[in-house]
């Protein structure tokens, strides 16, 4: 007659039909962790950007540029810091292997990195205080040498710092700077952003420059072997001579010699009709300085034809933009001078060509000679250095040999141009950041290791539909002729904030979590955990995600990867259903018991009530107002 | 001679082949003049992508009383068509201690797959056997998720789950090399005889040679039941 | 209408008291302690009104149609503030009715004849559930024929799908009933759908003497609704997801200890009722003129007034004759029927239904009171169908008579004639 007595066993109750309690941000819900529906798991791996890859001090571009994107300045230049002391210096002079590298000039043009780490730089050096310094460690009792203050030099001496090692550079020049000063004209690199670097730098301590000490006469190379270890990044400041009749007419000299003397501030001069023999960044830079202090005008000679030139095209254009002219596939084949002083050069058609060893061979086309007037001719084909105060064996065909760590012998690393030939600043930086890295590790008794491999993302991996096509922001510029006015106007002028930050809003994080939230917003099985917003803290919920890999799919920057799941050998991951619905026999009825729970706690309320109304009233509690549920079980 | 073999796959996308695999076993043996019976299980119907499949046969030589019971209560024989499924349940829930011969479909070593299972599990194991099927399939689709089928032939074939006629033929694709595998190794039933309901026979031997056994523990070596 | 209060983050919703507006409490202030004479509709809707429901859905078919037409008129008089859900369909407004008491209002619904039939998937649910739904069904007859009349078959249809299920034979039994089962389904522990069922035209369209309280009696008798598990943003739990299948068996066991546990609610709240009101209404089984009878009238409904003229008119002639009346269907009252019915020797079932082909050919109820008095001790009474007021006609004194007359023959012959009588094509 009835079904009292009845029992259901605990692992079964349901008392109301499927009232579950809510999933929790933490768990999930319980009942079904639906984890073991996956054979693909999406896991967050961040791959190196191409831009970080190309560029040789290996700065964190990526990182930056969404700090600047969020307008995190202070953050984005110390991330910059963390590999590249001078930041103001390479935003400006930089040939920027990361813009080449940009995966976004397949998408529409590169991003302008150089202008926004130019525009971090400034920002660094309008701080106060430098920022890193209270972070520095204690200075240690070890000193390293380091030969040279061209940005080999200062990189290495920099990092050397951040390391807790002191340094000595020796500079033979009055100031330091090296090719920075000596090589790059103020309109390029102006004198007071390269002074507040070197500043910047001095002012970490640790750090001592000793200017005007020439290698070879005022230190030798044993007195160099007394320092713990050392770093040799002389550079080669000394410019090849052209042998044909005439090159010693007054009027004739070396394009790095003119550069240099006017990056130190010395008095200069240029000719009116100024002729650039060679085809590379020097000739270029001499013929544009050559028609600001002279005012007149400059042919840039080359045996290259116009598309072989060395020049980067930004470079170029600005000549061009400036009026230098273009010789082309064409050599010099004697200066003409009355009474020992230049007036002309006869010059005739010719192709580059170069022997087995690379040696550049003119090739002249017989008859096709010319003569041309001019009165000052700045040759630019080539440098090299002096070091006949090394030890022979440590050269081979006028350079340094290195090992693959940049080291020459023992404790010695060498680095920068006298390593490689003429290369980049940023070359140079690089080299100076491996060299105290490897010096620290030498000096910590540890053996060399390469760099771990590195997975570089490509820009196919990328899900391009999530960026929108957006045009590469120039920088201003300053007009020609207000640059061709004094070789103190700078040429390529500054982002403003907004500029700055709106480019590195372009940036696509190639291959790194930028913290969009794109994964955390198309998980249909709210599997993707996010704790803060900041790149890189998210995590899938293991033991609940479907492995559906919509995350993977939509993951913009291409950081999310499928794994199969069967490389996870860790237990606990994924939860081990009892059946093909519970983790665990009576999973379904443990959430009934927050049901329950609900239930009795308003019974018990309701009965509460009850009683206080029946007592207010004539005092009496109802008879079996708390007990008469019926029976249960 | 009584057997309960519980295939473990996929929803939707592994569907048929635990479905082929259990009804070629179960009418091999039914040929075989064996009680014999095969069965889906309803409460998994209609699946859902990547969702726990489970399909059933059970054979014997006395009638099979319990019709309606369609989880089988003590499965000695345990394929599964996907490898996580490794570490995704207890699919011997039930295997009396030693017996399950366990079947599984990975191009991984038998040594690696045994590490995911528990205590409580490998006190049922007897013999672990894995097959590369997905090597040894005919391989006819694209993607990897559908092993050897293209989603527009799926599309068809899904209509079997709910017990509509299959359209395409039965013991094909990774299917077939895994009741190669598994009739070779559990030595009840002539392969001879089950190649002819398996459709893709060559695949079928192709399994019933070519798979790895770790012996876990001798044959009988725990009494059954 | 109830507003859902901001509770504290741990706990769950809190119902406030229900605030009625102005005009309402004016309007109720007004009547209070009056009686007024109104049908069976009006009375439910004035029900609804003191119970200040939260959510009505309505949907219209004849003849509950008034109900939703009062509620609208009291709306519209800006007497009630409530949600009024014009749904597209009796499946519709029981769901939306479904889904507002799960979120924690106190929902009112109803319907007629086939009305209630339409909405049939959403009984079983609202019941599974444990959701309160208040529903009043004025009876139809079901098609055919197309009559307006009352027929019991729409509401008794439903009788097995969990709902608390009775009938009200006077607009003021409406009235009262219809609090009466909002506090019996919302009490904690019973949480089921109620069905207050009246006879259509009978009860619904016949004007009675209502008595009305004051706003604070029913107050007082009826709390705040208040549901457990509501649906809340702030507190989320899901409803009614698919369960383990090893849990459909007991899930199923549990839904019927929860009419069986519903029982002594039942009695307390008809007796917290009777305290309150001064009307007092028997639990389960009205006994009409029973201690001595040797013939009963088994009967559910408005009929039940005829029937007891009918009574007073056989005594007279000193047949000894009584009635039993079930003030609820569901849960059924075996127990109250064995004990009403002891020493009757013939017991005549009114059933104002169709069971067909059911197991007396007759009604639908013959073979529920069957079951219950084939368990009595002792010696069991005969008993009997009597198909009439079907197809929405009514069963008139002589039909009473008519009927008596086959159970006093049953009595002396030891066995009834039939299993099921057609009152009315029979000698």
């Amino acid at each position: 007659m009835s079904v009292r007595g009845t029992r259901v066993p605990e692992h079964l109750r349901l008392p109301i039909a499927g009232v579950t309690p809510p999933p929790t941000e933490q768990d999930g819900q319980r009942l079904f962790p639906t984890g073991n529906f996956r054979f693909f798991r999406p896991v967050y791996k961040d791959k190196t950007p191409p831009c970080n890859n190309a560029c040789p001090t290996g700065e964190q571009i990526q990182k930056y540029l969404d700090f600047v994107k969020h307008e995190r300045f202070l953050d984005g230049y110390l991330t910059i810091l963390e590999d590249n002391p001078m930041p103001s210096v390479t935003g400006r002079v930089c040939y920027h292997p990361c813009e080449t590298a940009c995966n976004r000039k397949d998408h529409d043009e590169p991003i302008g990195i150089r202008n926004v780490e130019r525009y971090l730089g400034d920002y660094g050096l309008q701080l106060p205080e430098n920022p890193i310094k209270a972070e520095l460690p204690e200075l240690g009792d070890k000193t390293v040498a380091i030969v040279g203050s061209g940005p080999g030099g200062l990189g290495c001496a920099y990092h050397l710092r951040r390391l807790g090692y002191r340094s000595v550079i020796f500079e033979a020049m009055s100031k330091p700077g090296g090719m920075l000063r000596g090589g790059i004209p103020h309109w390029h690199l102006p004198e007071e952003i390269l002074d507040a670097e070197i500043a910047k730098l001095l002012d970490l301590g640790g750090i001592e420059i000793r200017c005007n000490t020439r290698m070879g006469e005022d230190v030798g190379w044993d007195e160099l072997r007394n320092y713990d270890a050392a770093f040799l990044a002389v550079g080669q400041d000394v410019g090849r001579r052209l042998s044909v009749d005439g090159a010693d007419l007054r009027g004739v000299g070396g394009a790095l010699e003119f550069l240099r003397e006017a990056g130190m501030g010395r008095p200069v001069k240029a000719g009116k009709r100024v002729l650039v023999i060679g085809g590379g960044n020097t000739a270029s830079d001499a013929a544009r300085s050559a028609v600001r202090i002279g005012g007149g005008t400059s042919t840039i000679v080359s045996l290259e034809s116009a598309d072989e030139l060395l020049i980067v095209p930004e470079d170029l254009e600005q000549a061009r933009d400036e009026g230098i002219e273009f010789k082309p596939n064409t050599s010099v084949v004697r200066f003409l001078g009355e009474n020992g002083v230049l007036t002309g050069a006869v010059l005739c058609e010719a192709r580059l060509e170069k022997d087995e060893h690379g040696n550049v061979v003119p090739q002249h086309v017989p008859g096709t000679e010319y003569e041309v007037s001019c009165d000052s001719v700045l040759i630019a084909i080539g440098q090299t250095q002096v070091l006949d105060w090394l030890p022979a064996e440590l050269m081979e065909r006028g350079l340094v040999k290195a090992d693959e760590y940049g080291r020459a012998q023992g404790h010695v690393f060498v680095g920068g141009d006298v390593t490689r030939g003429p290369a980049m600043v940023v070359d140079a930086l690089g080299d100076g950041k491996r060299a105290a890295r490897n010096i620290d590790v030498v000096l910590r008794g540890e053996g060399l290791a390469p760099p771990p491999e590195v997975e570089v993302m490509p820009y196919e991996r990328l899900n391009t539909a999530y960026f929108k096509h957006a045009p590469r922001i120039e920088a201003p510029m300053a007009s020609p002729a207000e640059r061709r006015r004094d070789q103190k106007v700078e040429v390529t002028l500054a982002y403003s904030k907004e500029q700055a930050v709106a480019e590195s809003d372009r940036c696509m994080s190639c291959g790194v979590c930028n913290g969009c939230d794109n994964c955390y917003i198309v998980c249909p099985d709210v599997s993707v955990m996010r704790d803060t917003r900041e790149n890189g803290h998210y995590s899938i919920r293991t033991t609940y995600c479907k492995g559906c890999l919509v995350c993977v799919q939509e993951c913009p920057t291409g950081c999310l990867e499928k794994v199969p799941e069967m490389d996870f050998d860790e237990p606990e991951a994924v939860t081990r259903m009892e059946t093909a619905f519970a983790p665990y026999d009576g999973a379904h009825a443990e959430q009934s018991a927050f049901t329950k729970g609900l239930i009795e706690e308003a019974i018990a309320a309701s009965d509460a009530a009850r009683r206080q109304s029946v007592n207010g009233s004539n005092g009496h509690a109802p008879a079996g107002s708390n007990g008469s549920r019926g029976a249960t079980s | 001679m009584y057997h309960e073999l519980t295939v473990w796959s996929r929803g939707i996308i592994m569907d048929k082949e635990a479905r082929d695999i259990a009804s070629c076993v179960a009418s091999a043996a039914r040929s075989l003049g064996y009680h014999a019976e095969n069965v889906s299980d309803y409460i998994d119907d209609p699946d859902r992508t990547n969702c726990l499949v489970r399909r059933y046969a059970r054979i014997g030589d006395e009638p099979i009383l319990d019709r309606f019971v369609y989880e089988n209560p003590t499965p000695d024989w345990i394929v599964l068509v996907e490898e996580t499924i490794v570490k995704a349940v207890n699919f011997f829930r039930g295997t009396p201690d030693g017996s399950g011969v366990l079947v599984v479909n990975s191009a991984r070593d038998p040594e690696y797959l045994v590490k995911f299972l528990p205590e409580r599990m490998l006190a049922k194991l007897r013999k672990l056997v894995v097959v590369d099927a997905v090597d040894l399939a005919e391989q006819r689709g694209r993607s990897p998720w559908m092993f050897v089928r293209d989603l527009g032939e799926l599309a068809y074939d899904r209509m079997s789950t709910e017990g509509a006629s299959e359209r395409l033929p039965v013991g094909m694709g990774i299917a077939a090399p895994l009741i190669g595998a598994l009739v070779a190794t559990t030595d009840e039933l002539p392969i001879d005889k089950v190649a002819e309901v398996v459709a893709d026979k060559d695949a079928m031997f192709r399994g019933a040679e070519r798979h790895r056994v770790l012996e876990y523990r001798a044959s009988g070596a725990a009494p059954v039941g | 209408m109830t507003t859902v209060t901001t509770s504290p983050a741990s706990g769950p919703a809190a119902l406030e008291r229900g605030v009625r507006t102005p005009d309402g409490e004016k309007f109720i202030d007004g009547i209070a302690g009056t009686s007024v004479r109104m049908n069976g509709c009006s009375a439910a809707a004035y029900a609804a009104l003191y119970a200040n429901v939260d959510v009505i859905t309505a949907y219209p078919i004849r003849p509950y149609t008034a109900i939703m037409m009062n509620l609208a008129q009291f709306i519209a008089d800006g007497v009630l503030d409530a949600e009024y859900v014009t749904a597209d369909g009796e499946h519709a407004q029981l769901s939306a009715a479904f889904g507002a008491a799960s979120c924690g209002a106190r929902a009112f619904t109803g319907s007629s004849g086939v009305g209630v039939t339409y909405a049939y998937e959403m009984y079983s649910i609202i019941s599974g559930a444990r959701i309160p739904v208040h529903m009043s069904i004025a009876d139809r007859t079901l098609d055919p024929p197309g009559d307006f009349g009352s027929e019991h078959t729409d509401a008794l249809c439903t009788r097995d799908m969990g709902w608390l299920l009775g009938w009200a034979a006077t607009p003021q039994e409406v009235f009262d009933k219809s609090l009466i089962a909002l506090a019996i389904g919302e009490d904690p522990r019973v949480l089921l759908p109620q069905m207050v069922v009246q006879d259509g035209y009978f009860v619904s369209h016949i004007a009675g003497k209502v008595d009305l309280p004051s706003a604070a009696a029913v107050d007082a008798y009826l709390p705040p609704y208040q549901l457990p598990f509501a649906l809340d943003p702030r507190r989320p739990v899901s409803h009614g997801p698919q369960i383990h299948p090893e849990q459909g068996p007991p899930l199923q066991l549990e839904r019927a200890r929860a009419m069986e546990d519903a029982i002594p609610v039942i009695r307390e709240k008809t007796d917290e009722f009777g305290a309150a009101f001064g009307r007092h209404y028997s639990h389960f089984v009205e006994e009409f003129m029973l201690d001595d009878a040797e013939i009963a009238i088994v009967i559910s409904g408005g009929h039940s007034v005829t029937c007891r003229a009918a009574i007073m008119r056989l005594r007279e002639q000193g047949i000894k004759v009584g009635m039993a009346r079930l003030m609820w269907v569901r849960p059924f009252p075996s127990e109250d029927l064995r004990k009403a019915l002891r020493g009757v020797k013939a017991v005549g079932v009114v059933e104002t239904n169709l069971g067909l082909g059911g197991p007396s050919y007759g009604g639908i109820l013959a073979p529920d009171v069957t079951t219950a008095l084939y368990h009595m001790e002792g010696t069991r009474p005969l008993v009997t169908s009597f198909m009439a007021g079907l197809g929405g006609e009514t069963v008139p004194v002589a039909e009473f008579d008519w009927m008596a007359g086959k159970l006093a023959a049953a009595v002396r012959n030891g066995r009834v004639e039939k299993a099921a009588h057609w009152v009315g094509f029979e000698d």
